[in-house]
């Protein structure tokens, strides 16, 4: 077998990011990724979800700074859910392809941007990952853009360009690996210890999760399987097994646990680490497919044949060029590289930030979101606020719900920041009803990870007083073990 | 074969690291096998929750039963019959109040017995008209007992005046046949949820009893949900916190205190935190014997303290609401709302320990809308 990354062998530094590679890898993950996307934001609708999280709401927990993202009501939001599905199918096909991408990109990141009560890790990741597909030259290939404007076409692009979503999926995963290397998941297998009993009723491996050593075996294989995975998918000779442990981990984790797309998108994803053959042979098996159904007149993507040792055999087709639009502007390719660095390393500190607030991260969560920190802490809350007229002296609580939906209120409890928002919302919606001046104190419970419940905020803080803001919360209460 | 020797080498590695971890284990003694769900499940389905619906149904036949003989001769003394079957009726409802799912959530249980403050407008309005629904959306707070406790309780000062309502010249028939109405529509809802549990029926007793696990379509899931939401809305706000102005920015609403004509607020408050406990505690309802209950899987999970604080906060919350001034609540809350806002405070303390502490423990998710996680 010939073509196959590993076989390149002493390449300097700079051959390794600029040497030519097959585009079919990149080219399957953008087929992938559209599709994946398309088939998210149906299930999304499909589930009520647009209406009961951006349409229903009276009140939206929006992220510091992005308080001008607020959603766009009864036919805004459906609309720009229908535009998000288009440049979905436009990835997928490789239609408009830049325009589809920037505008899934900024759909996408938009809804997620509306509400903080929403974020899901995937959900970053997807922004990340389509931010990243705007810039790369997907389409070049097994595209609609290719077949109006054959011109376009591409074979190979350099190695950086491929390996950038391996990269991605990389850093996805290391980070989720050493957010679990804390003692409460690697000693007291928390919170597995209180998730996996509840599952006890899956068949066959149900009873067996109620015992206790199988949580710590769940804990130290996911610590391991997230830390290690990426090196068996790049080592040719464990690949197969690491894409195996792919499967057996992302299978299990959407048994185990209600997290919607994330496992699908993980197992599709990872096809990325897979040699550049296999990812022509797939594009030619979808190539040939079509040909069949829609006949010799047909849309026909590409005309390329394997040769016997299974690489491209570019000299059947004329138009080909193997070398065309390489090198050609290496000026602009250095502005990629540096913005493309520049991601990067922003990916590399966030999960970090957290140390520079003091206390303990899962009870305070400073620094928490953004940091690829995915299943890590069971943690429950709630919240009761007080408002104090300060003129009659006079308290009375607020009834939560009469502002926010179960899940906001769930989501708000265990959240300072979300807290403070809310609070602060309550002293605009009284002070709108024409109450004077008040204050705003919160009496919060917060158990986590199978610890006795415990007052959470000092109740005796006016919120009202509070600067929303990135500094440290003095007025969380300090974390007792 | 080399293909096959790393298989065997993984098949092997997994094997060893179960056997290293299983070894480490050993010694730790808090594992939670040998806790059985369904015995949990089958002793609430068959000692705590048919059983209550089944004393309900009886007690509202009884109460149809004798609706129709004071409709027959509306006197002094039928009229005491019916107010004794009602004040039976409305305490063996609050054994079944926190049950709203499955088969009560689908016949929206609830919303036929229990909506209150009643609309004594549109229960007049209905009467005069004689042209009702009493399952229209507008008539969801003109039915049921609270309706009920105004025609029997609230209609006059004293039994005679009472019985003048109901032997009025105009309205007499007609205000008899909403009493027989309203009657008449709880008890085919009752036994419709009845008939959905018992074996001999639908037998959700069985789907009950085989959906372990908590997540959230399993019973454990269903029921927790629906104890925290009857537990927060119906009990804590409804009985205690809106009538003692805790939602309505200090200002008291005595009035609407759970039935307010007839003056059993304070006694169905108490009957109600006693079945909590009973059901928590998986005690029968009519023996009051111990059976498997949340508290038995708390402490199996490893939990002992905070099971017997959920008790122990149980028993505080009935002890202060009993405590309360032997006097209607309407009245307490007009005229000492102070001590009606303690125990309002000590039934908040027991929301706490459940909704966070209790569905913590038991990996149960709170959630009345389904969602993503991560």
């Amino acid at each position: 077998m010939q073509a196959t990354l590993e076989n390149y062998s002493k390449p300097y530094i700079s051959d390794l990011l600029t040497r030519k590679v097959s585009i079919a890898p990149l080219v399957t993950f953008r087929v992938i990724f559209g599709f994946m996307m398309l088939w998210s934001i149906i299930r999304f609708a499909a589930n009520g979800w647009i209406k009961s999280l951006y349409i229903e709401p009276t009140y939206y927990f929006n992220y510091f700074g992005f308080s001008w993202v607020t959603p766009l009501g009864g036919p805004g939001m459906y609309w720009l859910f229908s535009i998000m599905a288009l440049a979905a199918i436009g990835i997928m096909l490789g239609a408009f392809y830049r325009i589809s991408a920037a505008v899934f990109f900024l759909t996408f990141t938009y809804v997620e941007l509306i509400d903080k009560t929403n974020y899901l890790n995937h959900y970053y990741f997807v922004s990340l990952v389509a931010l990243l597909m705007v810039f790369l030259p997907a389409q070049k290939s097994f595209s609609l853009d290719t077949w109006i404007n054959p011109k376009i076409k591409k074979n190979k692009v350099e190695a950086w360009v491929r390996w950038i979503i391996p990269l991605q999926l990389a850093i996805v995963y290391f980070f989720a690996g050493v957010a679990k290397l804390n003692p409460e998941w690697l000693f007291e297998a928390q919170p597995l210890k209180i998730w996996l009993p509840s599952k006890s009723d899956l068949p066959l491996i149900g009873t067996s999760l109620t015992k206790e050593w199988v949580a710590y075996v769940f804990s130290w294989f996911g610590a391991l399987y997230d830390l290690t995975i990426v090196f068996f998918l790049l080592y040719k000779r464990t690949r197969i097994y690491a894409y195996l442990a792919v499967l057996a981990f992302h299978i299990m984790t959407a048994l185990l646990f209600q997290i919607g797309m994330f496992p699908y998108i993980m197992m599709l994803s990872t096809l990325v680490f897979f040699p550049d053959k296999y990812h022509e042979k797939a594009l030619n098996y979808l190539a040939a497919l079509q040909a069949k159904i829609f006949g010799k007149q047909g849309v026909k993507f590409s005309s390329r044949r394997l040769t016997n040792n299974g690489s491209i055999d570019y000299n059947m087709h004329p138009t080909y060029d193997l070398n065309r639009g390489l090198g050609k502007d290496s000026k602009r390719q250095n502005v990629a590289l540096v913005l493309l660095s520049t991601f990067l390393v922003i990916q590399l500190f966030l999960p970090f930030r957290y140390l520079m607030y003091p206390g303990n991260l899962f009870w305070t969560e400073q620094g928490y979101r953004f940091s690829w920190r995915v299943m890590l802490m069971e943690k429950a809350g709630y919240a009761i606020f007080h408002v104090k007229d300060n003129k009659t002296g006079k308290r009375w609580e607020v009834n939560n719900r009469d502002y926010l939906t179960a899940n906001q209120e769930k989501m708000m409890s265990t959240q300072p920041d979300m807290i403070l928002q809310f609070a602060q919302y309550l002293e605009q919606v009284h002070q709108a009803k024409g109450s004077g001046d008040i204050s705003i104190f919160v009496e919060s419970y917060v158990a986590l990870n199978g610890r006795n419940s415990r007052l959470f905020i000092d109740s005796q803080v006016d919120l009202t007083q509070i600067e929303e803001g990135f500094e440290h919360k003095t007025w969380i209460l300090p974390f007792k073990q | 074969m080399k293909v096959f020797s790393s298989i065997q080498n993984t098949i092997f590695a997994v094997f060893f690291i179960l056997l290293v971890s299983c070894d480490d284990s050993g010694e730790n003694g808090t594992t939670t096998d040998g806790f059985d769900q369904e015995a949990l499940l089958s002793n609430l389905g068959e000692n705590y929750i048919i059983p209550a619906y089944t004393n309900l149904g009886g007690d509202i036949n009884q109460l149809e039963t004798s609706v129709a003989a004071f409709a027959n001769t509306s006197d002094i003394s039928n009229l005491q019959a019916v107010r004794g079957s009602f004040e039976v009726a409305y305490k063996s409802w609050q054994s079944c109040s926190m049950l709203e799912f499955g088969p009560a959530d689908a016949t929206i249980l609830r919303g036929s017995m229990n909506i209150y403050p009643t609309n004594t407008t549109q229960i007049e309005s209905n009467i005069e008209s004689g042209n009702y629904n009493l399952d229209a959306a507008s008539n969801a707070s003109a039915k049921g007992l609270p309706a009920m406790d105004y025609l029997l309780y609230g209609t006059g000062f004293d039994e005679a005046e009472v019985v003048a309502y109901f032997t009025d010249e105009t309205f007499g028939a007609a205000r008899l046949q909403y009493l027989q109405n309203i009657a008449t529509d709880m008890r085919v809802k009752v036994d419709a949820v009845l008939q959905e549990w018992v074996p001999s029926g639908g037998n959700y007793l069985d789907t009950f009893v085989s959906s372990t696990g908590t997540s959230v379509g399993s019973s454990l899931g269903l029921m927790v949900n629906a104890l925290m939401l009857d537990y927060e809305r119906f009990v804590r706000d409804g009985k205690i916190g809106i009538p003692a102005g805790v939602r309505s920015a200090g200002v008291t609403r005595p009035t609407a205190v759970e039935a307010n004509y007839s003056e059993m607020s304070k006694e169905l408050a108490v009957e109600c935190l006693n079945a909590y406990q009973k059901l928590y505690l998986g005690n029968a309802l009519q023996t009051d014997a111990s059976g498997q209950g949340l508290d038995d899987y708390l402490t199996a999970l490893g939990r002992e303290q905070l099971s017997q604080d959920i008790d122990a906060q149980f028993t505080t919350v009935i002890n202060d609401l009993s405590a309360l001034e032997d006097r209607p609540l309407s009245v307490t809350i007009s005229s000492n709302n102070q001590s009606v806002l303690d125990v309002y405070a000590e039934m908040q303390k027991l929301v706490v320990l459940l909704k966070v502490d209790m569905t913590s423990a038991l990996g149960v998710l709170i959630s009345y809308q389904d969602n993503d996680g991560d």
